[in-house]
């Protein structure tokens, strides 16, 4: 519901001029991430009612101290509070790799989990269920919190590494053959899922089926600090590469003929999405459509501009992930619904009404 | 049952290991759904487990100090008293014949004053000889 409203009062402030200043946009959409937050932080299974929220957060302390603040204290700040930072962080990341993915491929179905590099973080992720288990686990026992999100990046950047060698050839990369290799390479790493699937034990099997279902649960301060630089640099990249994407709307010839270098331009988004992607899929698993109806829903509004588009998706995409990660956390508490469910649910709905609204307007 | 990434995936009611939890004389901290299902963090320390019970695995000692280190888990009795308790998974959860031994060893490990009784309380399990 958080993520439904958020958008609503973007897209009524946004739609009524096209051409509106960038900046009111990205306020908007800021207030909306705030008061998305906001409601996330007072949400939540262990129930700690308005009254006491803000004392637990440290604002006036109240004078008959409640001996329950304390544990308000370590649930708000070492549970919740990172929990809703990381949901943010990863839906920027998802919405941002998805945005240049787009631009790139200059195709609007261009997506980190079409051409197979969330795939490839999702069949490393599950090898390291299935692995930790064996005699190999048992040499890497030194790193097992870590094994899996970094074989989940691990995953994803080879996965990217083999690609880009496929697409390219004397120093040129196609981007048809990218996309091409990219479901093929999607396809293999499904089909190496289904196998180590086949492989697994019991609990081997339910751990993998809720990894690949994706969940923010189990964010920590540590995990949120090791991807937000991802995320710092990703955006400071963006503005660079936002006019080059532009430009590549018209067509690789075209754009280097207007002077972008568009090999290199090529090389830095593809990195930079597989980085986004990688440790994204590293935190939370597998979360799709957020990188596909953030930058769509979004174009439909302030139009293809990346330089505006990039940010406002960074944007977009907290709001929404925020907004799915507190309905995940709170309908079937004390249960969680693995978060891919939501935004897709909450996310699709939404952005084929805007197709049927929009519909004769935009062309896609 | 098993922490994945930080993520707790916990049995609630209609399980094996709610009944041999029942069986045992415990009583399974979580009551809000049925079969094995991811927990919330904020619900585990709504909960307030005290022990927490688990099927042994291979890198067993190492699941112990993640347990305590857990950010939920750290707020809840478990890490103040150190009671992560693991167990075979089949002797615990298979219900066969060897059930009555595992339920009395875990009561042994819930109630340790129970122990002395215990003793004396062997399955026809373990002593029949299936052979004759």
């Amino acid at each position: 519901m958080t993520a439904e409203a958020g958008l609503d009062g973007t897209t009524a402030h946004a739609g009524h001029s096209m051409r509106s200043p960038a900046f009111l946009t990205i306020v908007c959409l800021l207030l909306a991430l705030v008061g998305a937050a906001m409601i996330a932080l007072t949400m939540g299974a262990a129930g700690i009612p308005l009254s006491r929220l803000p004392a637990a957060l440290g604002y006036w302390p109240e004078h008959p101290v409640n001996p329950l603040t304390a544990r308000d204290q370590l649930v708000l700040w070492s549970i919740r509070i990172p929990r809703i930072v990381a949901a943010a962080v990863v839906g920027s990341l998802l919405a941002v790799s998805g945005a240049i993915m787009q631009g790139l491929f200059r195709n609007p179905l261009a997506d980190p989990a079409l051409v197979g590099v969330s795939s490839g973080g999702a069949f490393a992720a599950a090898a390291a269920i299935v692995v930790s288990d064996s005699q190999l686990g048992e040499s890497l026992r030194f790193m097992q919190n870590e094994l899996l999100p970094l074989s989940a990046f691990v995953g994803s950047l080879a996965t990217t590494v083999i690609l880009y060698g496929i697409a390219s050839r004397a120093g040129r990369t196609s981007i048809a053959i990218f996309l091409l290799a990219g479901l093929a390479i999607a396809a293999i790493a499904n089909a190496g899922i289904g196998l180590l699937v086949f492989m697994a034990d019991d609990r081997q099997l339910r751990d993998i089926t809720f990894w690949l279902l994706g969940s923010l649960s189990g964010a920590t301060w540590a995990k949120t600090a090791t991807i937000a630089p991802v995320l710092a640099v990703g955006l400071a990249a963006c503005l660079w590469i936002a006019r080059g994407l532009d430009v590549l709307v018209l067509g690789e010839a075209e754009a280097f003929h207007s002077g972008v270098d568009v090999e290199r331009l090529k090389r830095i988004s593809i990195v930079l999405v597989s980085a986004m992607t990688g440790v994204a899929v590293s935190i939370c698993g597998v979360v799709g459509f957020v990188g596909i109806v953030v930058p769509h829903l979004l174009r439909l509004v302030i139009g293809p501009a990346h330089r505006l588009l990039l940010p406002a998706s960074a944007l977009l995409g907290a709001i929404l992930l925020v907004g799915a990660d507190t309905l995940a956390r709170t309908i079937v508490a004390p249960a969680e619904m693995p978060i891919g469910v939501l935004t897709a649910a909450v996310g699709a709905p939404f952005f084929l009404a805007m197709l049927l609204r929009q519909r004769g307007l935009v062309s896609l | 049952m098993s922490l994945l990434g930080g993520r707790a995936m916990v049995a609630g009611q209609k399980t094996a290991a709610n009944e041999i939890i029942t069986l045992s004389g415990g009583i399974n901290a979580i009551d809000g759904y049925d079969g094995y299902k991811m927990i919330n963090d904020e619900a585990i320390v709504a909960a307030k487990p005290d022990v927490v019970l688990s099927i042994q695995r291979s890198r067993d000692s190492l699941d112990t100090q993640s347990v305590y280190a857990h950010p939920a888990f750290a707020m809840t009795p478990v890490a103040a008293n150190k009671t992560f308790i693991s167990m075979e998974g089949l002797y615990l959860l298979g219900f066969g014949p060897r059930t009555a031994a595992a339920a009395r060893d875990l009561s042994i490990q819930l109630y340790p004053s129970l122990a002395p009784q215990a003793e004396k309380f062997s399955p026809a399990a373990f002593t029949a000889n299936c052979r004759q």
